[in-house]
């Protein structure tokens, strides 16, 4: 298994290379249906998030969404 | 000038154009709890014309910590109407209107909804949140979307193409009542703020109204994001 290294919300993470960003959103224990997120300034929602794959070096910031008020 | 809003009055490229907006602007603000409790006195200081306020609930003592429109005493009372009352007195020169109303399908919306310049959500819940705005955009109304949740602050520009569910895709959360989740004070109130400034700048004409725009904070890390998401599910960050 090859693994690379990304910037998750400001911190650097190890991730099995090829993983897609949906995956990234699992692992971190999010549900990918209730996030937003941005890659490298591009940002996706989960309409999108399977068909991104990770890179070595991605910058990638994940908004899990909110409802209470 | 009128004494109530002069310092507003004198903000850069406000005026008495901007305020005439204000006064005859008409906005619908669902839900009256902690992010309600912030935004509506600034709507109404600001002079917005029409408020109407939907909300079913009643207050309890857990709700005083953030829902600062209560007192100790009114416990047990309908917020909607005690809301309003509240309104009424921080500005006479308005018209405000209570419903004492659980909205749970879109359709206990739609009759509010005519007329109304900018719907702002207040709700707390996935399930009333997607409500809301599958009526507003039936409905071809703008609508704010402010929540909150432990220390994260959430807004969320609605309409025009782009919906909640464009956000939140996951069927469950139709079905997901409200859950009493932790909630910081302050990140409840931040996003009524949040949504009581962005719907004053547009409906005053001073700002645009950017669908899919989206801001989020985090007090526990001072993380702040923002993006603008497309009806044609591209995005651009600011």
């Amino acid at each position: 298994m090859e693994y690379i290294t990304v910037k998750i919300n400001g911190k650097p993470c190890i991730v099995c290379a090829g993983e897609t960003l949906e995956q990234c959103i699992v692992q971190m224990g999010h549900n990918p249906q209730r996030c937003v997120a941005e890659v490298n300034g591009a940002a996706h929602n989960y309409k999108t998030f399977k068909d991104i794959k990770i890179k070595e070096g991605d910058v990638i910031e994940i908004m899990r969404v909110v409802a209470g008020g | 000038m009128n004494i109530r809003y002069e310092r507003q009055l004198a903000l850069d490229g406000f005026g008495e154009e901007a305020q005439r907006r204000l006064s005859a602007a008409k906005v619908l603000v669902v839900g009256a709890g902690g992010v309600g409790c912030a935004l509506l006195p600034l709507l109404a200081g600001a002079g917005i014309g029409s408020i109407s306020i939907v909300d079913f609930d009643c207050v309890s003592l857990s709700n005083l910590a953030r829902q600062t429109l209560y007192t100790q005493e009114q416990i047990g009372g309908a917020k909607a109407p005690l809301a309003a009352e509240r309104l009424g007195k921080i500005n006479p020169e308005i018209k405000v209107v209570a419903h004492n109303k659980k909205i749970e399908k879109p359709a206990d919306l739609s009759g509010l909804l005519p007329g109304i310049d900018m719907c702002i959500d207040a709700t707390d819940s996935f399930a009333s949140r997607l409500i809301v705005s599958d009526a507003c955009a039936d409905a071809s109304v703008d609508e704010i979307l402010c929540s909150a949740e432990g220390f994260v602050s959430q807004m969320f520009l609605l309409g025009r193409g782009v919906k909640f569910s464009d956000i939140v895709g996951d069927d469950a959360a139709r079905s997901q009542p409200a859950k009493k989740n932790p909630i910081f004070g302050p990140a409840a109130h931040l996003s009524g703020v949040w949504g009581a400034a962005a719907a004053l700048q547009i409906l005053s004409g001073i700002r645009d109204f950017i669908p899919g725009f989206v801001q989020s904070y985090d007090f526990s890390d001072n993380k702040f994001l923002s993006f603008t998401i497309t009806a044609d599910e591209s995005y651009q960050i600011e």
